[in-house]
């Protein structure tokens, strides 16, 4: 065992920490070495002059001047509180109404919820142009005006090829003409009543408007702005480049 | 809370006071008794000052020290266990006091340089019992000049250890470090205290 791990004994040995068992192991070591014999010389003869300090009587003035400063700061008259702290209370429910005036006014005026339109497929017997699991990339950001201007084209262009919408006749028999589904999407892209609330507006649905040939489709894209819609105009060219 | 009981009695009368059980002492304290609060003052009063004393090194900001600690006894009775041992809370605020005091004061920190430097002390009487107190003194100076010039927690250590005489868990526990930590403080200091004194004493004409 090195010194050192000697001295680590030796220092609780001085204060009567190391067990028993180990006491006559280090005074042997202690016989054998003069180095550590001087660290516990220095261990000892300090810890007898600082314990020696705590024989030093204190002054009695200390003692008194101590309890006439704390009976003093006891006795003082606590300083009132400021006048706005009792105005806290009213300041923060006055705060607390603004803000839930101002929540409730915005909530009033929120916009309709994104709609989601009924799906118009082509009828079951024509064949699939477009497909829901290829969307459509970067057509978000077309402006507002754009969109309106763009969704009117497509109305136009839609108009006169008959589709059919596969859920609503399910429902009530009736088909769905194409010019209905076109003014169904403008009015809903634009806010209006009828449309049913989108599940998840972070994907804009796509959905196929096909007609029959040479019928263009119509693929229109919802994005989370009820006021942006984007319509792709395929035109089947009969497999001519 | 009006304090006009035993904070304003004499020392000497107050330390002839029976002093009834702690924990009833603090039970009242904390349910309001002005005197109950008074004999904690009194009861602690002298360990509180003589660690902020040898922690400081001065006996104007030992006061303030003290002071402080009584201060914040007071605004924080409530909160206390009344079964609990009210000493070691005494003691960690009476070097938290202590500390924020030297730095108020901007005390700095007398290192072993500038202490050997110095003048040297004088000459040790070592004749007549008369004058032995003198001789004691003299000594005792020199113990608490190289104890200012330990580190801030060393010093900490040491007054809790060797002054106070609390056991090295004790000291751990108050400071909030390691036992091991505690012990390697305490003999470290205790060796530059030695050293530092035998040298004074050496350049002694």
């Amino acid at each position: 065992m090195s010194c050192e791990a000697w001295r680590r004994k030796l220092e609780r040995h001085v204060d009567g920490e190391l067990p028993q068992k180990e006491v006559a192991p280090l005074e042997e070591h202690l016989r054998g070495c003069a180095e550590c014999r001087a660290w516990r010389a220095d261990l000892e003869g300090g810890r007898l002059w600082l314990a020696d300090l705590a024989e030093e009587e204190l002054d009695t003035a200390d003692l008194r001047a101590v309890r006439t400063r704390v009976r003093a700061r006891l006795a003082e008259p606590r300083p009132a509180p400021p006048f706005w702290k009792g105005l806290a209370p009213i300041a923060l429910a006055a705060g607390l109404i603004t803000v839930l005036g101002i929540l409730w006014n915005e909530w009033e005026r929120r916009p309709a919820p994104t709609p989601r339109l009924a799906t118009a497929t082509r009828p079951p017997a024509a064949p699939t142009h477009a497909s829901a699991a290829e969307p459509p990339t970067a057509a978000v950001a077309v402006p507002s005006a754009r969109a309106g201007k763009a969704a009117l084209n497509v109305r136009r262009a839609v108009a006169a090829t008959p589709l059919r919408d596969e859920t609503a006749s399910q429902e009530d028999g009736a088909p769905l003409d194409a010019a209905d589904m076109a003014d169904e999407s403008i009015a809903a892209s634009e806010g209006a009543e009828q449309p049913t609330v989108a599940d998840d507006v972070s994907e804009p649905p796509v959905e196929p408007v096909m007609a029959s040939a040479p019928r263009p489709t119509v693929v229109k894209l919802f994005t989370d702005d009820p006021n942006v819609t984007i319509h792709w105009i395929l035109e089947d060219n009969g497999g001519r480049s | 809370m009006h304090v006009d009981g035993l904070l304003s009695m004499p020392l000497e009368s107050a330390s002839l006071v029976k002093e009834p059980d702690e924990a009833d002492v603090l039970s009242r304290a904390r349910s309001g008794e002005a005197d109950a609060f008074e004999t904690l003052v009194v009861r602690h009063e002298r360990m509180v000052l003589r660690t902020a004393w040898r922690l400081l090194g001065e006996r104007e900001a030992a006061r303030d020290a003290a002071q402080e600690v009584f201060l914040r006894l007071h605004k924080y009775l409530r909160g206390f266990d009344a079964e609990r041992d009210l000493r070691p809370w005494l003691y960690r605020v009476t070097v938290n006091a202590s500390r924020d005091v030297a730095r108020r004061r901007g005390s700095r920190q007398v290192s072993l340089e500038e202490l050997s430097d110095g003048p040297p002390p004088p000459q040790l009487v070592r004749c007549a019992d008369a004058e032995r107190q003198t001789e004691l003194a003299q000594q005792r100076r020199l113990v608490a000049e190289a104890l200012a010039t330990l580190p801030e927690k060393e010093r900490a250590a040491l007054v809790l250890r060797d002054i106070e005489g609390l056991s090295t868990a004790e000291v751990a526990r108050i400071l909030g470090s390691s036992a091991a930590t505690v012990r390697s403080q305490v003999c470290t200091g205790r060796v530059k205290v030695k050293r530092c004194v035998e040298n004074r004493l050496a350049r002694r004409p």
